[in-house]
């Protein structure tokens, strides 16, 4: 394993990023189409004819509504969008193709459901604060997107580390000791690399950060990663919560004791049970 | 929990598109079939629902107290401050 250095880190990171998935360009366009409803559902079925997850996705979830009304299956999928709506429908295209980032190693399971639990958790913190539920939800499903990284460079170490980490909530300190960097700095590596936005950049970089806020997603993503350990999903030893950075929370003008606040914690869990299955 | 015809709504749900709410269900509402269908093409993703039952007793008790140790398991014994918000807030919010 060549370790990270100063000198080698960005031609290792684009090295690295040879080897994942190539970043779907459709997930950035969607979050940009947002408010233009026909033009949204022309592009998501144009989308879906070619991707059996997508297509079976608007297909399930229109279907199932029928049946409750014992109405006969529908194929069409122009009919099966019309019938559930845009914004389920940037959510099927958005999570299928998120999901091809979820790691599928040998007990990278933790890894997936968390990602999928910040996720949930900052599209609910979203609604509350002002801030794009979409944009919110995709930069969360990329916010450990680093350490597929460490699982392509050395998968047994890395699980290790994680281990390790789980009694002392030292990961970032681990990751950096024996990778030369942690996956908050790999991860917005790859966001340059990928040519994502400045705030996915960021948000990326600075979703452990303390007492730093760069910008309003960055802070939602950072307090999502906080508020997601604290509700314990997914269930895990490893969930601790010793610190959490007051500037974002001040920044997203959250009050966690407000009626809101106690709905949204009901909602992400609930919402992270469904996701599950 | 699937959303089913003959629930009823335990809290205000609204939806709609962007920024525009064009679904409101008050606490109290009925669900029916084309409410389902409203829901789902407004994007709602979750309705709290009424419970059917609700748990009691000695069991409810140690339900409260897991959940509160399980807190303070995440928490630690004395939370700093701008973490001692959040935890309170979790305390009142039993699942």
């Amino acid at each position: 394993m060549i370790r990270l250095t100063p000198e080698n880190l960005d031609t290792e990171v684009a090295r690295l990023a040879c080897r994942l998935p190539p970043f779907p360009s459709v997930v950035m366009e969607l979050l940009e189409l947002t408010g233009d409803e026909e033009v949204s559902i022309n592009i998501m079925v144009r989308l879906a004819r070619n991707d059996p997850v997508i297509l079976s996705g608007i297909l399930a979830t229109a279907n199932r509504l029928r049946r409750i009304h014992a109405q006969p299956d529908i194929h069409d999928p122009f009919v099966a969008a019309s019938l559930i709506g845009t914004n389920q429908l940037r959510r099927i295209v958005i999570t299928a193709a998120m999901n091809k980032f979820a790691p599928e190693e040998n007990g990278a399971e933790f890894l997936h459901n968390h990602t999928r639990a910040v996720a949930i958790v900052a599209h609910e913190l979203a609604m509350l604060c002002d801030v794009s539920p979409d944009k919110a939800y995709v930069a969360a499903m990329l916010h450990d997107v680093g350490q597929l990284c460490f699982h392509i460079m050395d998968a047994i170490a890395f699980q290790d580390i994680y281990l390790q980490s789980a009694t002392d909530g030292k990961l970032i300190e681990r990751e950096a000791a024996y990778f030369g960097f942690d996956h908050a700095v790999i991860g917005s590596k790859l966001a340059e690399i990928w040519q994502l936005p400045a705030d996915f950049v960021c948000a990326i970089r600075w979703h452990h950060a303390d007492d730093t806020v760069v910008c309003r997603l960055q802070a939602l993503i950072n307090v999502a990663e906080s508020l997601t350990r604290a509700l314990d999903i997914p269930p895990s030893p490893k969930n601790r919560l010793t610190k959490l950075n007051a500037k974002a929370v001040a920044e997203l003008g959250i009050d966690w004791n407000s009626p809101e606040m106690l709905d949204c914690f009901g909602r992400c869990r609930a919402r992270f049970h469904q996701a599950l299955g | 929990m699937r959303l089913e015809p003959g629930m009823i709504v335990a809290k205000p749900v609204t939806g709609g598109i962007g920024q525009q709410i064009t679904i409101h269900l008050p606490a109290g509402a009925l669900i029916t079939a084309s409410t389902i269908a409203q829901l789902v093409n407004k994007g709602v993703e979750c309705v709290a629902v009424e419970r059917a039952q609700t748990i009691n007793g000695e069991a409810g008790a140690r339900l409260v107290s897991q959940y509160e140790s399980r807190l303070d398991e995440i928490f630690g014994l004395d939370p700093d401050e701008n973490c001692r918000s959040l935890w309170e807030a979790l305390r009142k919010d039993i699942p």
